[in-house]
């Protein structure tokens, strides 16, 4: 059983619904892989030690919905709630809190009969790009131990191409799901803001946060979309419709010879990106104009500054989701007799210096004689960004970039220089700020120290054109065809 | 009193309300936890759950019944709808804030401006609004004896409407008339069960002073947590005394939330406040602005028929007067009020009635009102203590009506007393011997006549007596005489 673990989900799904596998069996080899090897990588926060699985005991699903994914093992990032399960959004400020209630989508799956093996890691509160800022400790890249496997979704990442889950949920603020997607070579998906119900997800800047999908391609992504994006009254923001069967929809065909993919000329600056990384990502324009595709080049003249507004933005909205945290309902808490001494030690011990850092950030960008000069202009810089964009794709129907500028950094490599750090998610952050949705696909390796590094292509499409989007996704792994192989020792270990 | 400080100081005070009030909803603003009344007593932290507790992960979702009751009020005062509001996190910090910010609107609230007519020392006064907007309350904290702290959520999330006045008043009692009138309104309306009492509507006045005569508005401090008419108006006073005597020994005032010390009688500073933006305020990411579709605004107008609908059959069903007269009364803001503060007097609901649906409405045809309904609760009064009889009471209150004066004033004027303090047979006695020759016509048959010594009488007993008995009384004394 356990060499089946590296295939995709809806090739496992072809096998229990063919008889040839029993998916409890493929659940506990799953479990057991996943646990086996995670000392190596970090990957898991908490595992959900529950023998009888409650999912499995819940009607089948309904048979006149498209393909779900379904009777499958996943993860999910420690920052999505979980009913009776801890939930500690990487911070120790949350240590033993233990929900309530299930997250939407975590409550669809389990619907869908699938087994939540365990919560991944992450950088605390999802602020971070490496999987370095967790109060669970540091998340290692499966394709060489030094090195960071990206951020903040670090853990879900790492599930999926250690192949110790199927598909991992993740969320996507500023490029935590298509960054660490591309560091660890596997596709990573961030649909348009509101297609998946924010509720249940642990806020760090409502805004730009939308949930997003870890999986080995993209029909996966597709699968799981089928399941998770659905209407839902308790999150105003969310535009779902329910009405998309996005896993048929991933298979139509995309004729390269009509599509117009749009590249965006300062983030193909060498200046800017890596060489392994520019190498390969002209090597996959090759690969669609060799198919037909036009490439369409286009200026960006905010991209020097959307970065500093996107910054400004999150930190702003943090400052205020994160005042929640006071010691006083949940959490760990402190026998200061006095208020002002319980919040202060609360939030003292309770958060790392990163989320602190955005905190101060955040306060101070909103006070009084400092909004105008800083979150006003950002908002301001939003809408322009958002207006850019929308210019752009009235000329292309896609837009492709590099999904990071450069190859995984290695550990603590940039744990002193935060700016640097920030710099990683210059080819990603512009989609959050617009609202629209992306996509890593991976395109090869690069070498770096004598490390072999995956490398990944991001797609862009107009807010809402997602099934477009897969479908390129789609495409695209097939044009190159892509098919994921994890690192040797994974499957060393698999065969094993 | 008040007044006098105004006059002999030659400072004057300004004054703007802001109330929260309630809404009446059957859930709390932003989840779908039962929205107690907090005068109801309750289980503490019954109706919570992880919304209202601002549990991580979850989003809140506006509550479309307060928004019509809202617009309800904001239809009835006048009041300049935004299409388009917008919801705001205030940020602070404090354990009846369960998330660390309250969901209010700053920007662009539900509806702007509106004024609110209200009647005050004879005269009629209109209060300028400036904004009226959607919130939700706090968690309610008590401190307990040994020092520590508990807290109830039940409270936590109720909706609220906060209905912020222009600084347009100069007088405590001014205050008490706008914020009675406004409390009606919210009743009529059912937007709110506004009982100040419970604690379902709060006022915070805020207040500054200035020399008399100049228009320039200074630094202005907030009063919070007053709980009656009565603690606001002696409260308004004792800070106003205060910024006054801190001006005259030449210091300056600071803006400050100030509360009310009721055993010492003073204002006493809670904390000092930079300017409003400590709270720094910024767009709710977790809810679209809110967008006044023709139908909200056609449910909310049609509550307002509604409301008053409702108000007319609880009126004939429960205060059993007649439909007619519950018609006329609910649909009439004047004669509603009068209704309201008189039954609330303690008198009988259908004498009520009979009054404002007669003398009332024959006397607002013929002049404006300038009379505050505590005069005909008066008059009332005296009507039941047998201190005026029937027409006297009607000409003491049409008096009243028409020249402004006070009960007590007309009624001293007029040297009435009541008919049993009236020696009717002994007047009667007086006319008989004082008109013999009408006398002997009456009793020579012409009955008739006997009109013109009841005139008598009543001319006697300055209209004390009741024409129909002394006509009886008269007749049975010539008969046996």
């Amino acid at each position: 059983m356990r060499e089946l673990l590296v295939k995709p989900g809806h090739e496992l799904l072809d096998l229990i619904e063919q008889g040839e596998i029993d998916h409890a069996e493929l659940q506990e080899a799953q479990y057991q892989f996943a646990r086996g090897i995670d000392e190596r990588v970090n990957a898991f926060i908490s595992w959900d030690e529950e023998v009888e699985h409650q999912e499995w005991r819940l009607p089948m699903v309904d048979q006149d919905l498209p393909r779900q994914f379904h009777r499958l093992p996943y993860a999910a990032k420690d920052i999505f709630t979980t009913k009776g399960l801890q939930t500690t959004a990487g911070s120790r400020i949350l240590k033993g809190y233990v929900p309530p209630y299930d997250a939407s989508c975590v409550s669809h799956l389990r619907h869908a009969k699938n087994h939540l093996m365990g919560k991944t890691n992450l950088d605390e509160f999802a602020m971070g790009s490496s999987g370095e800022m967790s109060a669970y400790g540091v998340t290692r890249n499966p394709w060489d131990f030094d090195y960071v496997p990206g951020g903040s979704s670090s853990g879900s990442a790492v599930a999926v191409a250690a192949c110790q889950s199927v598909m991992a949920l993740g969320t996507d603020t500023g490029g935590s799901v298509r960054q660490p997607a591309s560091f660890c070579g596997i596709v990573g998906y961030r649909p348009t803001y509101g297609m998946i119900s924010r509720y249940g997800l642990i806020a760090y800047s409502s805004s730009c946060d939308q949930a997003g999908i870890f999986a080995r391609d993209t029909l996966d992504v597709a699968l799981t979309m089928n399941t998770v994006s659905k209407p839902d009254e308790r999150d105003s923001t969310c535009q779902a419709t329910g009405d998309i069967d996005f896993y048929t929809d991933t298979q139509r065909d995309v004729h390269w010879n009509k599509l117009r993919v749009g590249v965006i000329k300062p983030l193909m600056d060498s200046a800017r990106i890596d060489a392994p990384v520019l190498t390969n990502f002209q090597a996959s324009l090759k690969a669609m104009t060799d198919a037909g595709a036009e490439i369409v080049e286009l200026d960006f003249p905010l991209v020097d500054y959307y970065l500093a507004a996107y910054y400004i933005i999150v930190c702003a909205e943090c400052s205020s989701n994160l005042a929640r945290y006071d010691g006083i309902r949940y959490g760990i808490v402190s026998d200061d007799e006095d208020l002002l001494a319980r919040y202060r030690s609360v939030r003292s011990r309770g958060f790392g210096a990163e989320v602190k850092r955005r905190i101060l950030l955040g306060t101070y960008v909103l006070s009084a004689g400092y909004y105008d000069a800083y979150y006003d202009r950002a908002r301001q810089l939003r809408r322009d960004v958002r207006e850019q964009l929308e210019a752009m794709f009235t000329k292309v129907d896609v837009l492709a970039t590099p999904t990071s500028p450069v190859l995984p950094f290695k550990i603590g490599e940039h744990i002193q220089d935060p700016v640097q750090m920030y710099l990683s998610d210059l080819c990603t952050v512009f989609i959050n700020l617009a609202g629209t949705g992306g996509i890593n696909i991976p395109n090869g390796f690069g070498e770096r120290d004598g490390a072999k590094l995956p490398t990944g292509i991001q797609f862009v499409c107009a807010p809402f054109r997602d099934n477009l989007l897969l479908r390129i996704g789609h495409q695209f792994e097939q044009l190159t065809g892509w098919k994921y192989q994890p690192p040797q020792w994974v499957l060393d270990e698999l065969n094993a | 009193m008040f007044m006098a400080i105004d006059v002999t100081t030659g400072w004057e005070t300004v004054i703007g309300l802001e109330v929260h009030a309630q809404i009446t909803t059957d859930t709390k603003m932003y989840c779908s936890c039962p929205s107690v009344n907090s005068t109801e007593l309750t289980e503490a932290n019954r109706y919570v759950c992880p919304v209202c507790l601002g549990h991580p992960g979850t989003l809140p979702r506006p509550n479309r019944q307060a928004v019509v009751r809202a617009l309800t009020l904001a239809l009835k005062l006048g009041s300049q709808i935004n299409e388009r509001s917008v919801f705001a996190r205030k940020n602070y910090f404090y354990p009846d804030l369960p998330k660390g910010y309250q969901i209010s609107q700053y920007d662009l609230p539900l509806a702007e401006g509106g004024e609110l007519p209200y009647w005050h020392n004879n005269a009629k006064h209109t209060a300028r609004l400036v904004r009226i907007h959607l919130e939700e309350d706090t968690a309610r904290l008590f401190h307990l004896d040994d020092g520590t702290a508990v807290l109830d959520y039940n409270r936590g999330g109720v909706p609220l409407i906060e209905i912020v006045s222009q600084p347009d008043f100069h007088d405590p009692a001014e205050c008490v008339a706008y914020l009675d009138e406004l409390r009606g309104l919210l009743q009529r309306l059912r937007v709110s069960e506004a009982a100040m009492e419970s604690g379902n509507m709060r006022c915070e006045p805020n207040i500054s002073v200035r020399p008399r005569g100049s228009t320039e508005l200074r630094t202005k401090t907030e009063i919070k947590n007053l709980n009656s008419f009565a603690t606001l108006r002696r409260a308004v006073e004792a800070e106003a005394q205060r910024q006054i005597e801190l001006y005259e020994s030449g210091q300056t005032v600071h803006q400050a939330t100030m509360r009310y010390d009721e055993a010492r009688g003073i204002t006493v500073p809670m904390r000092v406040k930079e300017t409003a933006d400590d709270y720094r305020y910024f767009d709710d990411p977790d809810i679209p602005p809110l967008v006044i579709t023709k139908r909200l605004l056609d449910s909310a107008g049609e509550d307002v028929r509604a409301s008053i609908f409702e108000l007319r059959q609880m009126m004939a069903e429960e205060d059993g007067i007649s439909h007619e007269m519950a018609a006329t009364i609910a649909d009439d803001r004047i004669l509603h009020r009068f209704y309201r503060l008189c039954c609330k007097d303690g008198h009988d609901n259908r004498e009520v009635a009979k009054w404002v649906t007669g003398e009332l409405v024959r006397l607002l045809r013929e002049k404006p009102l300038r009379t505050e309904p505590g005069e005909l609760s008066k008059v009332l009064g005296k009507l039941k203590s047998n201190e005026l009889t029937l027409p006297q009471a009607r000409d003491v209150f049409e008096t009243i009506y028409l020249t402004g004066k006070t009960c007590e004033a007309v009624v001293q004027e007029k040297q009435y007393s009541g008919a049993d303090a009236i020696p009717l047979e002994q007047v009667c006695r007086e006319v008989i011997a004082a008109n013999p020759q009408i006398v002997a016509d009456i009793q020579a048959g012409k009955t008739n006549a006997v009109q013109v010594l009841v005139g008598a009488v009543m001319k006697k007993t300055r209209g004390g007596a009741d024409p129909q008995s002394t006509r009886q009384l008269l007749l049975r004394l010539l008969n046996a005489g």
